[in-house]
């Protein structure tokens, strides 16, 4: 119920023959899972935003996927029967995945221009222009040896740090709204999410932000075949409705933090 | 005009114009701020910041190779300017 729109775009596209089904989740982000999964089910659960999801995943005889895209550098013990993630969020890169298990796909014909454009980004609209892009058209390809590059300099250690520092920051200088997660000393924050009071004052916000030149996002939109649907999707459209996603990645340091604390407490004032 | 790489397809459209304008010249993109918006688009082209010619509409909604097309009419523009 509450998953990046791109999965199920891309389930849609790719696995039509694949019957999607969808769990609620509350406004903290538990989960209700089915009570079990039948051997020729697949569950998915994910650890939002690099916070560990505790909720007890039910009894199987098919297979569970932990998707770790968000939790990468989080000490986060696996649980699933296969671990998988993309590797762009945290890592900043322009392309690239994994699963833990043995995949030898036949790579489909690509010029990977989306990630040509990604390293040749230098506003928000080229990034943008470069996810449209692939969510126009894509090819299952391998990762470019950029982000290979940056991947295996990585220093998981110190990406944790800095995610961490600077959302410590944002929780201790932004005035308003409150943070949706409380984050352990042993995960890695994606975002500083937060909480507004409504949908009216979270785009205000927003829009004020652009104009000062930061670049927020929402997460996640609810996809609309689970807008449509007959389930339980209230928490997931409320938190579309009230969050603010502010980024906290490792290339910015404690003085980005202030100017955006600045912001949003002037904003505030106005 | 050096063509570093050919068109192959309508999405390829803003790579292509981006990496083979000459020195001077720049394309933007404006994309629509809004969510499930990857159809719509809104590209700009300038020679020395002044706009000389805007493209927009909708990539579901282009006949055969539109894009194509219109990226040789921006080489001829380019090329006689």
């Amino acid at each position: 119920m509450f998953t990046c729109w791109s999965l199920v775009s891309t389930m849609l596209k790719r696995y039509p023959e694949i019957e999607l089904d969808f769990y609620p989740i509350d406004k903290k982000l538990n989960c209700s899972y089915p009570t079990h999964i039948k051997g020729d089910e697949l569950l998915v659960f994910i650890h939002y935003f690099g916070h560990e999801n505790k909720m007890k995943l039910p009894k199987s005889n098919g297979v569970i996927l932990e998707d770790v895209s968000h939790s990468i550098t989080s000490n986060i013990p696996p649980k699933g029967d296969l671990i998988f993630g993309s590797l762009r969020k945290t890592f900043l890169i322009g392309d690239g995945g994994f699963i833990n298990s043995y995949y030898n796909p036949i790579y489909e014909k690509s010029r990977k221009l989306d990630t040509w454009l990604r390293y040749e980004a230098h506003d928000w609209k080229d990034m943008r222009e470069a996810e449209n892009m692939i969510d126009r058209e894509f090819q299952i390809a391998d990762i470019s040896s950029q982000s290979l590059e940056i991947i295996f300099k990585a220093n998981f250690e110190m990406i944790r740090k800095i995610r961490q520092e600077n959302n410590d920051y944002l929780n201790e200088h932004i005035e308003i709204g409150h943070p949706l997660i409380k984050y352990k000393k042993n995960e890695s924050p994606l975002l500083h999410n937060r909480i507004f009071e409504s949908k009216e004052v979270r785009d205000s916000l927003r829009k004020y932000l652009m104009k000062k030149n930061i670049f927020t996002s929402i997460h996640w939109p609810t996809h609309k075949i689970v807008k449509n649907s007959n389930l339980d999707n209230e928490a997931s459209i409320w938190i579309e409705n009230h969050i603010i996603s502010i980024p906290i990645a490792q290339n910015y340091n404690l003085d980005d933090m202030l100017y955006i604390s600045k912001c949003i407490n002037e904003w505030q004032k106005t | 005009m050096k063509k570093e790489f050919t068109m192959e397809s309508n999405n390829d459209f803003y790579c292509y114009i981006k990496s083979n304008l000459p020195k001077g010249f720049k394309i933007k993109t404006e994309p629509s701020k809004s969510y499930y918006s990857q159809w719509k688009f809104r590209y700009i082209l300038f020679k020395e910041n002044e706009k000389i010619k805007e493209i927009k509409g909708d990539y579901r909604k282009i006949k055969n190779d539109e894009l194509k097309k219109t990226a040789s009419e921006i080489i001829n523009l380019i090329e006689v300017k």
